[in-house]
């Protein structure tokens, strides 16, 4: 399982599903009256459309490091190394694409701590210069190279950040994407059929909410292990409640409306009132939640990794860098570029997130649109 | 003219406008009008036209975001109230200007006992403390007809109902004796049994306090019974005002003669109603001409270019028409005659059969949720229907009219009794399932603005209908069946590529209407289909469902609770009272020679706008609808009937034949 | 009305039962005893006899939910499911796996440092919060307004974490107001609950003030305020009576979940400070692996915000008029 998860090609088919899905998405929705006029409402401020471009940025750089990449190794002449036996190309280990892009500063590595564009180390070493011994700071390997300084193990921390996007946006995306589907199928129809079936997704719906999410999400990291794919599940299980109650609510309302009442009694078989009817007409509220919800879980991520139920340390994330910062703060001189280079990266994801969520859900809310 | 009257309000060409996006458009352009003390004067107009944004604008309660007074003078015991600040305005505010709302179920604050939200008027403007404020809410309670107000002092707005509260909201509006009374459309939410109560307690008030109202209103029926004089609005201007006799008798502009002619009742049957163009929408700032223009059956040249002037006709009566400037009194020779009348195509043999249906609502409390009781909202309603026939189902709200139309579409789960409908084949009345009955029967709705999905273009509308009933083999062939249902309703073709959010409140429901013809019914259930729509749309729409009827031998089963609308379409009328039918028969005998004291009471009840109806015997009911939840023993009229007996307080009446299909259910007249 | 509540708090059980059981299956079936031996006694140590000698020590050598060698009853309450999952519903949490020491000791005993953190946090919140929401509701659309909510956007999108370092860094290690943690009993804790409390205040400020104003502002505009306004009420008695009256019914109704649910502490904020309450009990269970502390603290979690939600729907029924008689 765990092989095929993290093969090259399953990855790379993924991701290329995903963009193609989405692009399908927003292409059929262009089709639509409803959502049209709402895109032109959200073009309408500007400071969404720029939040809008900010967020595009992050997604490309999440979606290039998510693009599997593959080089063939070569020997010391430069001719491609073969299998001897099966006579095929052999290619490295792998890594994103962004992996790739990023080799030249990635490679970098330093000894250990130096501050932005800085060109000598920021720690002082004793030199023994003309038989005196000295305390001075040591040039780089690599002076200037580093625009956002190394960390203690020498590492360029804006590669860390660069890496740190995809981790984010994954947790962002991929919940939503795990949630929606089962709140909006058991929301409708828990709405719209009520009764038993009714009955008893209410009844796991009030367990489900009744155990505090951060104990819930922590129990299951506990059990599961730490990791990506365990957080996003998590965390999808945790949040599916508030939308399917949400729809719930909702499609009853909808249920007395007279459109759906005269596609009814028009003969309308149920399945095709709820797809045509009563799905379009929550299909807003499902947008807002997924955006607005964007934010809160890259928040959470940070929050829920630095309590060590989040991601694992092996996976970079500003979860993990704020985590490591922290003890370098109370150096003195304070070793500060690590903590505030993982702020300000995920200020500039949540920020326009919560910009762009709140024009959309002004352009989207049925009580903010006149009629 | 009224100089040496006493005049309280004097309106000055007010001017409003409207922020639509960047731009203004006039929501009032112009609007002058004066009332003396103790006068009413009724500002008529259709919705959009700019009579409740007139008066809201006097008491500076006018959203500052969306409008922006532009301009003008109201004059009002000698200070301008446009140009008072907020403080000197809030002063007069409840005190020497106080207004009624539309709607009484929100209007009241629901976390303050009504003692209260009266008594705040009186602590506010006279200064009271609470024992005396608490004295004088009690004599205004009493004042207003509310029974035991001890009692009812300490209740909250949701324990009352919907003709109390909006006593509960005269009696804060009068609390102060205010000169001035804004009531703006105060009885449209309530029954009119209920609206009867309510304008008389209001004209007796009114009297007695010797107070003027302003009264603003699309009722004409009332306006004719209440008003003394009458200003009509259309698009933000007022283009006739007079009194009210001037008015009815000779109206002077073409606006106001089509709206007298378009109010539907027995004197027009068989014929079409007139019927008024387009909507009355904002006219943007920079319209030259009449803002009637574009609508006017009789519109010349000059009408397009330049503003009438208010021009006198007699006395006090004015009127902005080019036309009546000409030849006097405005008399055209209208193109929009009657038409011919067209006889109806009422075969005789039913066509359905509703046999003692009931739908019963279980009532569920107490720890285990036990069945303790039932709403019968319908409880055992039997008639017949004709092809081509009309027949109105009439009653007041919670009554169960719906819910008979609802049940034969099987919307709401019947209890007991049967749908039979003609076989074709057989000729003979069978009972029939849900799925034939959806085919045969449709639905026509109440709300435009709900009864179309919004995100549906009116084509996929249509085709729903199509498609489930398998109706035209291909794509082709139901666009082209969709095209000619859309012109049948009056509509254009392009109409079917658009969404429901760019059609108006009647077009919508010309949408409806074709969704519902689309399967090609025996029998359309509508709905209250007119009630959201102002009268001269309500004029077309029902002209279209006449021409449809005659045209494809359609039976309508018409909810309604409008009798105009009955008197002007329905063949046969069934008056419905707390889930039973009470009284039915042929139209002209119902409505002409009512037998049930209900039936009696509601057509008292409805003022008209014809003049030789004022000598009319008034029977005023008391009370309002009881709960279907525990109906009254016996007859269930009889804690409100005059008439009411020992029998009838036990027994409830068997149906009685007063001949000619006439039946009634009543004790007193057997 | 009585029958509403006695049905009210027969639906709590079944509730309970609920999360009981899925707290079981979680931490029972998908992770067997077995491999909770093993987690706890490492891979080295983790041979049969090893992990049986743990499973006995702890009291998981018993049959999960039927356990035929007893007899009578004990076939039933003999099992882990009756000992070590049902028992919770009576308060019975049993010991750690890891300190053997008693749980519900621990929780009685962290439970007031919890709240000394948690309850100034919510008061204080809910007081500003209430008082900013209103002053910008009533000034919708001017520049104070919009100022203010860009600002809320931005306090919203800072992480809770760099407030904490924020904060220790400039109160506690720049200016020394403050010690950076710890915590001490009685009426000295006030120097250490200081600045944890400013921090959780401030970083909820965003997300509060942006729901209040909404609150409030669906308020104004609903009719009755309008005809408060046409009876000519002075404008801070048409806020502050009519509308406060009505927008904090939801607010105020809602107190007694949140107080119960303080009672579980902050994670974070203790986390950080190093005070002794629930939230960071639960942290150390977590990354000790002790199950025992984890799965308590879940089913109390939950059994607390069930009470709560009972309370507050009872606090509903008596305090909004509407729904007192329905």
């Amino acid at each position: 399982m765990v092989e095929i998860w993290n093969s090259w090609w399953f990855q790379n088919t993924l991701v290329g599903l995903l963009v193609v899905s989405g692009i399908a998405v927003v292409l059929r929705l262009r089709r639509r009256e409803y959502w049209r006029l709402a895109y032109r409402e959200v073009c309408r401020r500007r400071g969404a459309v720029i939040c809008f471009f900010v967020l595009c940025l992050y997604t490309l750089v999440a979606l290039i490091d998510s693009v599997g990449w593959r080089d063939a190794l070569r020997d010391e002449n430069g001719e491609l190394m073969r299998d001897p036996r099966t006579g095929k190309v052999v290619y490295d280990r792998g890594g994103s694409a962004l992996d790739h892009l990023l080799k030249g500063i990635s490679s970098k590595k330093e000894k250990t701590y130096s501050s932005p564009m800085s060109r000598e180390s920021f720690m002082l070493e004793s030199v023994n210069r003309d038989g005196k011994v000295l305390r001075e700071r040591p040039p780089l390997k690599h002076p200037g190279a580093h625009l956002l300084g190394t960390d203690r193990i020498g590492q360029d921390v804006f590669c860390q950040a660069l890496k740190s996007i995809r981790t984010g946006m994954v947790i962002g995306i991929l919940t939503t994407l795990l949630a929606v589907p089962f709140a909006l199928l058991l929301g409708v129809a828990s709405g719209y059929y009520g009764g038993l079936v009714d009955d008893i997704l209410q009844y796991i719906c009030s367990v489900l909410s009744s155990i505090p999410t951060v104990l819930f999400i922590a129990s299951f990291m506990l059990i599961f292990g730490r990791g990506l794919p365990q957080l996003c599940l998590a965390m999808g299980i945790a949040s599916w409640t508030g939308l399917y109650r949400l729809l719930r609510g909702e499609t009853l309302r909808l249920r007395e409306e007279e459109f759906v009442q005269a596609a009814v009694a028009m003969g309308v078989p149920s399945w095709r009132v709820l797809l045509r009817h009563i799905v379009p007409n929550v299909m807003h509220l499902v947008l807002i939640t997924a955006v607005l919800r964007f934010s809160s879980e890259v928040l959470a991520e940070a929050a829920l990794t630095y309590l060590g139920i989040g991601v694992g340390s092996d996976t970079i994330s500003w979860g993990t860098m704020i985590n490591d910062a922290r003890t370098e703060l109370t150096r003195d001189p304070i070793i500060w570029w690590k903590l505030c280079t993982a702020f300000a990266f995920m200020l500039g994801l949540v920020l326009p997130a919560n910009i762009f969520g709140d024009a959309v859900r002004d352009a989207l809310d049925p009580r903010l649109r006149t009629q | 003219m009224s100089e040496d009257k006493d005049i309280v309000l004097d309106v000055r060409d007010l001017r409003i406008g409207y922020r639509q996006g960047s731009k203004i458009v006039c929501a009032v352009d112009g609007a002058s009008f004066s009332l003396c003390r103790g006068e009413l004067l009724a500002l008529v107009g259709e919705s959009g036209s700019g009579k409740s944004v007139s008066a809201l604008s006097l008491l500076g309660l006018l959203p500052k975001e969306t409008f922006v007074v532009e301009g003008g003078v109201a004059m009002f015991g000698g200070r301008d109230l446009l140009a008072m600040d907020n403080e000197e305005l809030r002063k007069v505010r409840g005190n020497r200007i106080s207004m009624i709302f539309q709607e009484p179920m929100t209007a009241l604050n629901p976390v303050l006992t009504i003692g209260w939200q009266i008594g705040e008027v009186l602590r506010t403007h006279r200064g009271l403390n609470g024992e005396e404020a608490k004295k004088q809410v009690l004599t205004l309670l009493e004042r207003v007809g509310i029974p035991s107000p001890e009692q009812r002092y300490s209740d909250y707005p949701h324990q009352l109902s919907g003709g109390m509260r909006q006593r509960v909201m005269i009696a804060i509006a009068l609390a102060c004796r205010p000169e001035l009374l804004i009531a703006d459309e105060p009885t449209t939410a309530l029954d009119v049994t209920v609206q009867a109560q309510i304008m008389d307690l209001l004209s007796e008030l009114r009297r007695e306090y010797k107070t003027s109202v302003l009264f603003i209103t699309h009722n004409l029926g009332l306006v004719r019974q209440e008003a003394d004089h009458v200003a009509v609005m259309v698009s933000g201007r007022i283009v006739e005002r007079g009194t009210c006799d001037q008015l009815f008798s000779r109206p002077s502009h073409p606006y106001t003669r089509l709206l007298l002619r378009s109010v539907p009742g027995s004197g027009h049957r068989g014929s079409d109603l007139a019927s008024i163009p387009g909507t009355g929408s904002l006219v943007s700032a920079d319209c030259v001409g009449c803002c009637f223009a574009s609508r006017c059956p009789d519109v010349i040249d000059r009408c397009k270019v330049e503003r009438p002037g208010m021009s006198l006709i007699e006395g006090e009566h004015q009127v902005s028409c080019h036309l009546a400037e000409k030849n006097g009194h405005g008399e055209t020779v209208s193109s929009q005659e009657a038409s011919v009348s067209r006889e109806r195509s009422s075969s005789g043999s039913s066509i359905l059969s509703v046999r003692d249906i009931r739908v019963w609502f279980p009532v569920k409390t107490g720890l285990l949720k036990r069945t303790v009781g039932h709403v019968k909202a319908v409880d055992g309603v039997g008639f017949e229907l004709s092809r081509g026939e009309t027949l109105a189902l009439v009653g007041e709200s919670g009554c169960g009219k719906t819910t008979v139309g609802k049940s034969l579409l099987g919307l709401v789960p019947r209890t007991s009794g049967e749908f039979l409908m003609r076989n074709k084949e057989t000729d003979g009345l069978e009972p029939i399932g849900i799925d034939r009955i959806r085919r045969r029967v449709q639905m026509i709705f109440q709300d435009p603005f709900s009864s179309l999905n919004p995100r549906m273009m009116v084509e996929e509308t249509l085709s729903e209908g199509l498609e489930v009933h398998k109706i035209g083999g291909n794509a082709r062939e139901r666009k082209s069946l969709m095209v000619s249902l859309i012109e049948r309703v009056g509509l254009s073709p392009e109409a079917l590529q658009r969404y429901p959010h760019q059609f108006s409140g009647g077009q919508r429901q010309r949408i409806g209407l074709a969704r519902a013809l689309a399967v090609k019914p025996e029998i359309l259930v509508c709905d209250e289909c007119t009630s959201a729509l102002d009268v001269s749309v309500q004029a077309q729409i029902l002209n279209l469902l006449r021409e449809l009827q005659a045209s494809l031998g359609i039976s309508y089963i018409f909810i309604t609770h409008d009798l105009s609308v009955v008197s002007y379409l329905a063949d046969r009328v069934a008056v419905m009272y707390l889930g039973r039918l009470v009284e039915t028969g042929r139209t002209c005998d119902v409505l002409g020679d009512p037998k049930h004291p209900y039936a009696k009471a509601l057509l008292s009840a409805v003022p008209s706008v014809d003049a030789d109806s004022d000598g009319r015997k008034v029977l005023r009911l008391s009370g309002e609808v009881p709960s279907a939840l525990k109906p009254p023993t016996g007859c269930h009229f009889h804690p409100r009937c005059p008439l009411a007996t020992e029998q009838c307080r036990n027994e409830y009446p068997p149906s009685a034949d007063c001949g000619g299909g006439h039946s009634v259910c009543c004790w007193q007249c057997n | 009305m009585l029958a509403y509540i006695v049905r009210r708090i027969l639906y709590v059980i079944p509730t309970l039962l609920g999360v009981n059981v899925l707290v079981f299956v979680l931490f029972f079936l998908v992770n067997s005893p077995d491999d909770m031996a093993r987690q706890a006694l490492g891979e080295k140590n983790s041979d049969p006899v090893q992990v049986e000698r743990w499973k006995e020590a702890h009291g998981y050598d018993v049959p999960l939910f039927w356990n035929g060698n007893a007899s009578g009853i004990g076939r039933v309450t003999k099992t882990v499911f009756f000992t070590k999952s049902l028992s919770m519903m009576w308060g019975d949490f049993g010991k750690s796996d890891m300190t053997h020491e008693s749980i519900g000791d621990e929780i009685v005993r962290r439970a007031l440092p919890s709240l000394c953190v948690t309850a100034p946090i919510f008061l204080a919140t809910l007081l500003i919060n209430v008082f900013l929401a209103m002053l910008v509701a009533t000034a919708r659309g001017s520049v104070t307004d919009r100022v203010t909510q860009f600002a809320c956007v931005v306090f919203m999108s800072i992480s809770t974490l760099i407030y904490i370092i924020a904060g220790q860094y400039f109160f506690a290690k720049l200016l020394r107001w403050t010690p950076v943690s710890g915590y001490l009993p009685g009426l000295d804790c006030w120097k250490f609950l200081a600045l944890p409390i400013l921090v959780g205040v401030i970083s909820s400020l965003g997300s509060g003030i942006r729901l209040y104003r909404t609150l409030f502002l669906e308020e104004i505009n609903k009719d009755y305020v309008r005809t408060a306004r046409a009876k000519g009420l002075p404008e801070w008695q048409i806020l502050f009576l009519h509308v406060l009256k009505n927008a904090m019914i939801p607010i105020l109704t809602n107190v007694p979940l949140q107080l119960l649910m303080l009672m579980m502490g902050n994670m974070m904020l203790e986390n950080f400070f190093s005070i002794p309450g629930l939230g960071g009990y639960t942290i150390t269970a977590l990354n000790a692996q002790d199950f025992a502390i984890v799965r308590s603290m879940v089913f109390l979690g939950s059994f607390l915000y069930v009470v709560g939600l009972l309370l507050t729907d009872i606090c509903y029924s008596l305090v909004d008029p509407r729904i007192r008689l329905g």
